[in-house]
């Protein structure tokens, strides 16, 4: 590295390390639990915000108000039925297909201006309730 | 051939076949047209080759309704017209943007697209663009690096725009219409007053001024108002001798239904993926925006419109471009507009760096159709300019439709991003609200001005015909987007120009019959 690039990349780094930061994406993605974390929106929103979004979703539904119900509605499949003895992977695929098939029949929500499925917000809201 | 109408003496009479009032992008493409032809061709500029200030002010007047530019700098008053500021984007028309939409109050065209689409492979030469090719595949071809969002074309497709130089008409075309011979171009004469037959039904001749108090006359078979469409419906309407309402106006129709394009920030689209969509950028021959399809307005029942991708870490230091186009001379505005956008790339540079690279985020830009709407109007003022002319006045106003198709169209977008899992778009908070039918102050326009001579067959629904002729005036014609009955969701300056050709078509057969 040259002398004018080193400069350049340290003012870059520095830039980065002093600047707050500004964007609303998400650094850390909870997979430990995918109930808890929509895949693609935890890239985007920082904790905070899948928080809110939980919150807001939860004043919406009361109904769902609740994680025992949250969970029965993200884990039930085509039928209705909901199955607890499935692993991670199982459960991300569950949920991608779930959010796929409510995109394409444009059963969408808005909350905090984010277009997402009920289920991505059923997401959140679970996760705004483990973190209370 | 050039003559400086200030150097003529005062009171000289001018005679040819056509007369264009007017040397913009349309008065200039009609001109070009006629070069070389057995026909004297007037072609009359208010300002000179320079731009000049006393001339300028000729423009100005008063805005009410929705915030909009100052009147005297969002046009430019010498030759060449408004392509002296223009930015070059140019796309072409839909079908549907023909189409009398029963959803959408006074639309529909007594024309089709192939009407005009047939004088747009003639358009782009004069406006120095790229081979006249608007499909995806073909741009895809040039590059296969490109990445084309994947969304269902029956929803949101994308359409191709292309960018001229942008071809500065005053610049490129001065020599070739100041060496033709049959080209009369006369600077700095004004168009101050229309005169007609007794009974109205025939243009005899225009009058001419200038701020040095000269007068003249200018006498021809065909006239052309060619002057934009805030100008060209105050001049109507300030010919009011001979018409009480104003040239063409039996029906109040002169000055009605003025169109903008309103352009708005609407949301983010965040994406999983590193690719840049480089073929959606800014900057380059041809982009991409996302439209909404036909059959989605059909169903939906709203306008056309487009949404542009704007890299988020500069879009988002972007002012609204009403607010820093907000000075009364276009130089200082245009100065102010560009330092808005040199700072924005410059802090967007360190706002990118705070973005994960792995993720790519873009501002979405809406710019949409408006409705024709009535109450949306040029007026004349009861102050007048240093010539003795009433100046115009304009009420922006928009309508409930144009709020929804702005939300509806987003959401669309929204719901193709999560249908093919590739990210997701959050909207911005006025977006929000169903119920809420207003437009932020800050929404912009395109500097489109349109709509105030609609076309129509009908002369109780329009000022001119489908061949732009003014109807119960024989030789008057509109040339430019004042024709416009809806404005489609594209910049006008091509089909300004493909118009104004077809127009040109029109005359040189109607000339020779008779």
């Amino acid at each position: 590295m040259n002398r004018k690039t080193f400069i350049g990349a340290a003012v870059a780094a520095t830039v980065v390390i002093a600047v707050p930061a500004v964007f609303t994406g998400c650094r850390r993605n909870d997979r430990k639990n995918p109930l808890n974390m929509p895949y693609v929106l935890g890239k985007f929103c920082d904790e905070n915000e899948i928080k809110e979004i939980g919150k807001r979703y939860r004043l919406q539904v009361p109904m769902e108000n609740a994680k025992e119900k949250l969970s029965e509605l993200l884990l039930a499949n085509k039928e209705g039925k909901s199955n607890r003895d499935l692993s991670n992977s199982e459960i991300d695929e569950l949920l991608e297909n779930k959010i796929k098939e409510e995109f394409s029949a444009y059963k969408t929500i808005v909350i905090n201006g984010w277009i997402i499925s009920p289920t991505e917000a059923r997401q959140c809201a679970l996760f705004s309730l483990n973190r209370n | 051939m050039h003559i400086d109408a200030r150097q003529l003496d005062d009171r000289s009479i001018i005679e040819g076949d056509i007369c264009i009032v007017g040397a913009g992008a349309a008065g200039i493409s009609m001109a070009l047209e006629w070069i070389g032809s057995p026909y004297k061709v007037i072609l009359l500029e208010g300002g000179g080759f320079e731009y000049d200030d006393k001339v300028q002010e000729l423009y100005n007047g008063k805005l009410t309704g929705q915030t909009y530019y100052p009147m005297k700098s969002s046009r430019l008053h010498y030759f060449g017209g408004s392509t002296g500021h223009w930015g070059g984007m140019c796309s072409t028309v839909d079908d549907i943007d023909f189409e009398q939409r029963e959803w959408v109050e006074n639309s529909g065209w007594p024309i089709k697209r192939e009407d005009i689409a047939k004088f747009y492979p003639r358009a782009h030469p004069i406006l120095d663009l790229g081979p006249y090719e608007y499909s995806v595949d073909y741009w895809k071809k040039q590059n296969p690096s490109y990445t084309i969002l994947p969304f269902d074309e029956d929803v949101i497709w994308n359409k191709m725009w292309q960018f001229s130089p942008p071809t500065r008409f005053g610049t490129k075309y001065k020599d070739t219409i100041v060496n033709a011979k049959n080209i009369h171009l006369y600077t700095y004469a004004n168009v101050v007053n229309i005169s007609a037959t007794e009974n109205v039904s025939a243009i005899t001749e225009v009058t001419v001024k200038n701020y040095l108090g000269k007068q003249h006359t200018v006498r021809a078979k065909y006239f052309i108002l060619a002057c934009c469409a805030i100008q060209n419906s105050r001049l109507m309407l300030a010919s009011n001798q001979q018409a009480k309402a104003g040239i063409g106006n039996d029906n109040d129709l002169v000055g009605r239904y003025f169109m903008e394009h309103p352009e708005i920030k609407t949301g983010e689209l965040w994406l999983t993926n590193s690719n840049e969509l480089s073929l959606y950028k800014f900057g380059q021959k041809a982009r991409i925006e996302l439209a909404i399809s036909a059959q989605k307005q059909r169903e939906l029942k709203v306008l056309n419109g487009t949404v542009s991708l704007n890299p988020l870490a500069v879009a988002r230091e972007i002012q609204s471009n009403v607010k820093t186009w907000n000075q009364d001379d276009p130089r200082k505005s245009l100065e102010k507009n560009q330092e808005n956008w040199g700072n924005a790339q410059k802090k967007g540079i360190v706002q990118r760096l705070l973005v994960p690279f792995t993720l790519q985020s873009f501002e979405l830009f809406t710019r949409i159709e408006q409705l024709p709407n009535p109450s949306s109007r040029v007026v004349l003022s009861d102050e007048k300019d240093s010539l003795g002319v009433p100046r115009a006045n304009l009420h922006w106003a928009l309508s409930p439709i144009d709020k929804r198709t702005v939300r509806k169209l987003n959401e669309l977008i929204g719901q193709q991003v999560g249908i093919k899992g590739i990210g997701r778009v959050k909207l911005y908070d006025f977006v929000l609200d169903e119920s809420d039918t207003s437009m932020l102050d800050h929404t912009s326009g395109g500097w489109h001005h349109m709509g105030t001579t609609r076309m129509s067959d009908d002369p109780k629904k329009g000022v001119v015909d489908a061949n732009c002729k003014v109807h119960s005036i024989d030789n008057l014609y509109v040339a430019g987007s004042s024709c416009y009955p809806t404005g489609g969701s594209v910049n006008p300056t091509l089909t300004v120009v493909a118009l104004s050709l077809r127009l040109s078509d029109h005359l040189k057969e109607k000339i020779q019959i008779v």
